[in-house]
């Protein structure tokens, strides 16, 4: 039998939430998608935000970087972008006949890549290293990247003209796909009236965040997520989604290992945003689509008759027995 | 000198490698013809060659299917064919029989026809019967059946409610009890609810649905769901928590259960 849950357990649980509170007082109508970010920075993954413009993916981030009082960068990805525009490059100055490393934006806490799929493969494999690996090459020399170094991509599911598709290599590094979607009526008149009032969302210093957390606290919360219990017969369940993805009709490559680990970690860091210490099958059932969605390809056949990755999630789904 | 023939033997190549204005006859071509060759790719050639493979093998298939059917039809039809023909009044092989009356004959080959047609419908009823009766054994639980002590043990064990009804699932937490195993006795009495309200029609039970679409979906009055979410939560921390399942507060959580049940179902289809 297990202990009650422990107090350190509780705070992290109680932080989380605050997090969540904090954020939702500018961000309206996005609860999934705020839950989902912090899913990705408590477990240390990635996250690739999809949805179309203007449902407040850039904001989101910037927000998040505030209640956790850490430092924020931005990329454009345009078609021109260069690799070390990325991660960095060394100059040469004149005045002391040396090198000098001009950092590139990923040395920062939260990196808001926009629009991720306009730059080519090249600068967009820049950014493997770093987010697999936590460290940079610049001219052969290794430079570690900060400990909650954490990337939030962003592109728009609509435009395909003059994109570059994300390799399957690449979409695999990211922790979650999180679908941006239009926010609901009410929470879209929130939006207005705040316009209404003089006090639109993306002026943040009118908003008068509180930072909840600091990077160290941050870290404090990731060592907990080992604390988070899993029952052999929920883990196995885990498993049998992941392996399931490998053996449908109409997925040509299924979740790889990397895919289990991530659906795991992901489970369990929803556990502790619940205020559990302890993971249910509903938590892999909810982190299902978010973490496996983009690790699956198709079938051209499943392709063109039109079966979306969402389907297929939910067919196998529906035929694992829950262990109960 | 040397760079000016460097430059125009490029050129040169360039003009006899690539006809001349190929990719602007391209745009500039009319849609069918692009569409043309986008198809001629490689890639769509081979995803047609597969298609084309896979209607032909469909097509066979059918077409032999329909054969057989057709045999089928055309051998039924000359039956039928034979047996109407012995309906007809036969006035000149037999004078004692007129239009108006039919003969002791034709009579029985009605009835025989009728007896086919009552067996036939009596073979589709009991086709349809069995069906519904192995349907019934996912759909509700068994009422009537009594199971052996190795069934209701890997009914448990799977967590399959719909094994046994509420009061056989209750009967099966006290036995539990009896044996001082809380932590089974807390899954025997969560499935002895999941079995009633399916039975009720609050939930639609299925193994591959999570405790929390149960609630999630509950077609129970509104004011009874804070119930149903509570003992749902107990259940998750009894066992996939593994918290201490206190034995002091069985009794409490029997009365929910019971209280629950008793509640009327406020929609129908529970969980679809």
């Amino acid at each position: 039998m297990s202990e009650p849950i422990s107090d350190d357990l509780k705070e992290a649980s109680r932080q989380l939430s605050a997090i969540k509170t904090e954020m939702a007082r500018v961000i309206h109508g996005q609860d999934r998608v705020l839950e989902q970010m912090l899913i990705a920075i408590m477990t240390g993954g990635h996250a690739l935000l999809e949805g179309v413009p203007g449902t407040a993916k850039t904001l989101t981030v910037r927000v998040l970087a505030l209640t956790l009082s850490c430092r924020a960068k931005r990329i454009q990805f345009t078609p021109d972008l260069m690799p070390s525009d990325v991660i960095g490059t060394n100059v040469f100055n004149l005045a002391t006949n040396t090198f000098a490393l001009h950092q590139g934006p990923i040395f920062t806490d939260l990196l808001l890549g926009d629009e991720i799929n306009r730059a080519p493969a090249k600068t967009q494999s820049a950014l493997l290293e770093a987010m697999s690996e936590r460290h940079a090459t610049i001219d052969g020399v290794r430079y570690e990247l900060s400990p909650i170094f954490t990337v939030f991509a962003t592109q728009n599911p609509v435009e395909f003209e003059g994109t570059y598709p994300l390799p399957e290599a690449q979409l695999d590094r990211f922790l979650l796909k999180i679908a941006v979607e239009y926010p609901d009526i009410n929470a879209e008149r929130a939006v207005l009236e705040a316009v209404h009032r003089g006090t639109p969302s993306d002026r943040l210093e009118a908003q008068n965040l509180k930072p909840v957390l600091d990077v160290q606290g941050l870290l404090r919360l990731r060592a907990m997520l080992p604390s988070v219990r899993v029952e052999p017969g929920v883990m196995d369940y885990c498993l049998k989604i992941t392996r399931a993805t490998r053996e449908h009709d109409s997925i040509l490559l299924g979740a790889g290992p990397r895919g289990s680990i991530y659906l795991l970690m992901a489970a369990k860091a929803r556990a502790l945003l619940q205020g559990r210490d302890f993971v249910t099958p509903d938590d892999f059932v909810a982190m299902a689509q978010p973490v496996l969605g983009h690790r699956l390809t198709l079938t051209a056949d499943s392709e063109i008759s039109g079966v979306t990755r969402d389907e297929v999630l939910q067919s196998i789904l529906d035929k694992i027995e829950v262990p109960r | 000198m040397k760079r000016w023939l460097i430059i125009l033997a490029a050129i040169f190549a360039a003009l006899y490698a690539v006809p001349a204005g190929a990719d602007d006859t391209a745009a500039a071509a009319p849609p069918r013809e692009q569409l043309q060759h986008i198809l001629d790719q490689p890639l769509y050639q081979r995803w047609r060659l597969r298609q084309e493979r896979q209607a032909q093998t469909t097509s066979q298939k059918e077409s032999q299917l329909m054969l057989k059917l057709r045999e089928w039809m055309e051998s039924f039809g000359q039956w039928l064919r034979d047996l109407f023909k012995n309906w007809k009044p036969r006035s000149s092989t037999n004078p004692s029989t007129s239009n108006s009356n039919w003969s002791w004959f034709e009579v029985m080959s009605i009835v025989k026809m009728l007896g086919w047609i009552v067996l036939g419908i009596a073979v589709i009823v009991a086709a349809y019967m069995a069906y519904r009766a192995l349907r019934g054994m996912e759909r509700g639980p068994g009422r009537a059946r009594v199971l052996s002590r190795d069934q209701v043990r890997k009914a448990l064990e799977d967590g399959h409610a719909l094994a046994m009804d509420t009061p056989s699932w209750l009967a099966e937490a006290d036995r539990l009890l009896s044996e001082r195993d809380p932590r089974a006795v807390y899954r025997a009495l969560y499935l002895a609810l999941l079995s009633g309200l399916h039975q009720a029609g609050k939930i639609n039970f299925r193994k591959n649905r999570t405790n929390w679409i149960y609630v999630r979906s509950y077609q129970g009055p509104p004011d009874d769901l804070p119930v149903f979410t509570d003992l749902t939560e107990m259940f998750d921390n009894v066992w996939y928590g593994l918290r201490p399942a206190e034995s002091s507060r069985i009794d409490r959580v029997k009365d929910s259960i019971q209280f629950l049940l008793r509640q009327p179902t406020a929609r129908r289809n529970a969980g679809e």
